[in-house]
C-alpha cells in the first residue's frame, strides 16, 4: 500500500508541468541526500568528493563482509580438519559444512538482493523526475525533435530494464543460489549446468537491454539532432533576412534564452548525475566489499582442500557480480542518456 | 517470487524424489531423468515464458506523447521569455529613441504570432514634439518593421 502510494506520488509529480524557464534538477532521495557533494556546478569536483565519500564508506562495507568471510573461513577450516574422519563420515562432514556455508551466504545475499532491487527503484524513480527536467529545457534550447525522441527511448528502457530486473533477474538470481547450494550439497552435475545457464541469461539480458538501448539513443541523437539543428539554421536564415534593427532584437533575445536554457540544462544535468551516483554509491560499495571479498574467500578456500564449499562460496561471489551488474546497468542507463540530454543540439 | 521460489523448490524435489527412486540404470530410469531435466528447467525459465510485455503499442504511443507533451511545454516556456525580452528591448529602443529625439513617452509594444514573434503594434502615448513624433514614426517604420498605420498613438 505504501509502495503504491509512493509511485502515484512520483507519478503525480513527474506530470506536473515545468515552471517555465525555470530547469533545476530533483533532489535525491533521502538515502542518497547525505552523499550529495558540496559541490554540484563542477561534475569533476562533484566525482571526487563522491570518490572520497565512496572510499570512507568501503570501510564499514569491508568489515561488514570481512566478517562473514571469516565465518566462511572458519568453517572450512574446521572441514577441512574433520576431513579425516574414518567411513562415511568425510562425506557427511563435506554436506554439514556445505549447508554451514550456505546458511551463513543466505542470509547476507538476501540483503544484499534487497538492497540491489530497492536500489534500482530508487534510480528509475529519480530518473522519472529528471527527466521531464531535461527534456523540457533541451526542448527550450531548440531541441524539440532531439527532446521527445531521448524522453521516449530513456523512459521505454527505463521502464523495460526495472520490469526485467524484478520480473526476470532477480527470480533468476534466487534460482541461481538455490541451484549453487543444491548442486554443492548434492554434487549433481546437471544442477550446475542448469545454474550456469541461469546466470548467463540474466547477464546476456542485462547487456542485450543496454547495447539496444545504446544503439538507439546513438541512433536518435545524430538523427535528431541534426533536424533540430538545421530548423536552427533556418530560424537563423530568417532572422538574418528581417529589417536590420528588429532582425538584431530577435536575434538577441532568442540568443539569450536559449543559452540561459542550455545553461540551465548543464546545470541540472550535472546535478542529476551527480545525484545518480550518489544514489548507486553506497549499494555499489556494500555489494561491491562482498563480491571482492567472497571472491577472495573462495581462492582461500584452495589452500584447504574444501571444494564444495569454496565453489559454492565462488557462486555466489558471481551472484553479487550479477547484483553489482543490475545496480551499475541502471546507473549507466540514466547517465547515458543525461549526457546526451547535456549534449543537446549538435 | 515466493510463488516462484516454492515452485521452484517443488520441482528440484519431485525431479529429485523421482530420479532416486526409479534409478540410473534401467531405461525407464533414462526416460525420468530426462522428464526431470525438462520439467526442472521450464521450472527455472517459467518467469521468461510468462514474460509478457502487454500493449506495447500503447505503451510507446504514450512514452511518445508525453515527450511531445514536455517538450512542447519547454518551446513555449522559451517562445514566452523570448517574445518577452523582445518586447523589453523593443520598448527600450523606442525609448531612447524618443528621448534622443526631447520626448517623454509610454510604450506598449504588441508581437505578431509568429515562430519567432516580430513586433506588429505599437501604442504610444506621451508629450511629442511634430517634428520628433515624424522622425520617430519613421525610425519605427524602417528600423523596426512596424508600419505607420499600427503605431496608435493615445
Amino acid at each position: 500500500m505504501r509502495k503504491l502510494a509512493l509511485v502515484i506520488a512520483i507519478l503525480l509529480l513527474a506530470a506536473l508541468p515545468v515552471n517555465a524557464m525555470d530547469y533545476t534538477a530533483p533532489s535525491p532521495p533521502e538515502s542518497a541526500e547525505g552523499l550529495m557533494p558540496a559541490e554540484t556546478q563542477s561534475f569533476s569536483q562533484g566525482l571526487w568528493e563522491l570518490i572520497s565519500k565512496g572510499i570512507r564508506l568501503m570501510e564499514p562495507s569491508l568489515a561488514q563482509a570481512g566478517k562473514l568471510c571469516v565465518g566462511l573461513l572458519a568453517i572450512v577450516m574446521l572441514n577441512s580438519v574433520l576431513q579425516n574422519l574414518p567411513g562415511n563420515m568425510k562425506q557427511v562432514v563435506a554436506f554439514v559444512s556445505t549447508m554451514a556455508v550456505a546458511g551463513l551466504l543466505l542470509g547476507q545475499t538476501s540483503s544484499m538482493i534487497h538492497l540491489g532491487r530497492e536500489t534500482v527503484q530508487e534510480l528509475s524513480d529519480y530518473g522519472k523526475l529528471l527527466l521531464p527536467v531535461l527534456t523540457a529545457s533541451l526542448a527550450a534550447q531548440g531541441g524539440v525533435t532531439s527532446a521527445t525522441a531521448l524522453y521516449a527511448g530513456t523512459a521505454a528502457f527505463d521502464m523495460l530494464l526495472g520490469v526485467v530486473i524484478s520480473k526476470l533477474l532477480i527470480p533468476m538470481v534466487y534460482a541461481a543460489i538455490i541451484l549453487s547450494v543444491v548442486g554443492s550439497a548434492t554434487g549433481m552435475q546437471r544442477l550446475n549446468k542448469l545454474r550456469d545457464f541461469v546466470k548467463w541469461l540474466a547477464a546476456w539480458s542485462l547487456k542485450t537491454v543496454l547495447y539496444v538501448f545504446t544503439g538507439y539513443i546513438t541512433i536518435t541523437g545524430v538523427v535528431s539532432g541534426s533536424a533540430d539543428a538545421t530548423a536552427l539554421k533556418v530560424t537563423k536564415l530568417t532572422l538574418s533576412g528581417m529589417v536590420p534593427v528588429v532582425g538584431g532584437i530577435l536575434s538577441d533575445a532568442s540568443e539569450a534564452v536559449l543559452v540561459g536554457a542550455g545553461v540551465m540544462k548543464n546545470a541540472a544535468g550535472i546535478y542529476g548525475l551527480l545525484a545518480i551516483l550518489a544514489v548507486g554509491l553506497s549499494p555499489f560499495v556494500k555489494i561491491g566489499a562482498h563480491y571482492l571479498l567472497l571472491k577472495l574467500t573462495a581462492a582461500l578456500c584452495g589452500a584447504f582442500d574444501a571444494k564444495e564449499a569454496g565453489g559454492l562460496i565462488q557462486q555466489f561471489s558471481g551472484i553479487m557480480g550479477l547484483l553489482l551488474g543490475m545496480t551499475a546497468a541502471m546507473t549507466m542507463l540514466l547517465m547515458v542518456s543525461t549526457v546526451c540530454f547535456m549534449k543537446g543540439v549538435g | 517470487m515466493e510463488e516462484y521460489l516454492l515452485r521452484l523448490a517443488a520441482a528440484a524435489l519431485i525431479c529429485g524424489v523421482a530420479t532416486t527412486i526409479i534409478g540410473k540404470k534401467s531405461t525407464l530410469g533414462a526416460v525420468v531423468r530426462l522428464l526431470a531435466g525438462i520439467y526442472l528447467t521450464l521450472s527455472i525459465v517459467s518467469p521468461w515464458l510468462s514474460f509478457r510485455l502487454n500493449n506495447l503499442e500503447d505503451w510507446s504511443r504514450q512514452l511518445n506523447s508525453e515527450g511531445e507533451r514536455i517538450s512542447n511545454s519547454g518551446q513555449e516556456a522559451a517562445k514566452e521569455a523570448i517574445a518577452e525580452s523582445i518586447i523589453q528591448r523593443t520598448e527600450t529602443y523606442i525609448l531612447d529613441k524618443a528621448n534622443s529625439l526631447g520626448a517623454v513617452l509610454t510604450v506598449e509594444v504588441i508581437l505578431d504570432n509568429g515562430t519567432i514573434p516580430a513586433p506588429c503594434q505599437v501604442r504610444l502615448s506621451g508629450n511629442i514634439s511634430p517634428y520628433a513624433k515624424q522622425s520617430l514614426c519613421i525610425a519605427m517604420e524602417q528600423e523596426l518593421g512596424i508600419p505607420s498605420e499600427a503605431q496608435i498613438w493615445t
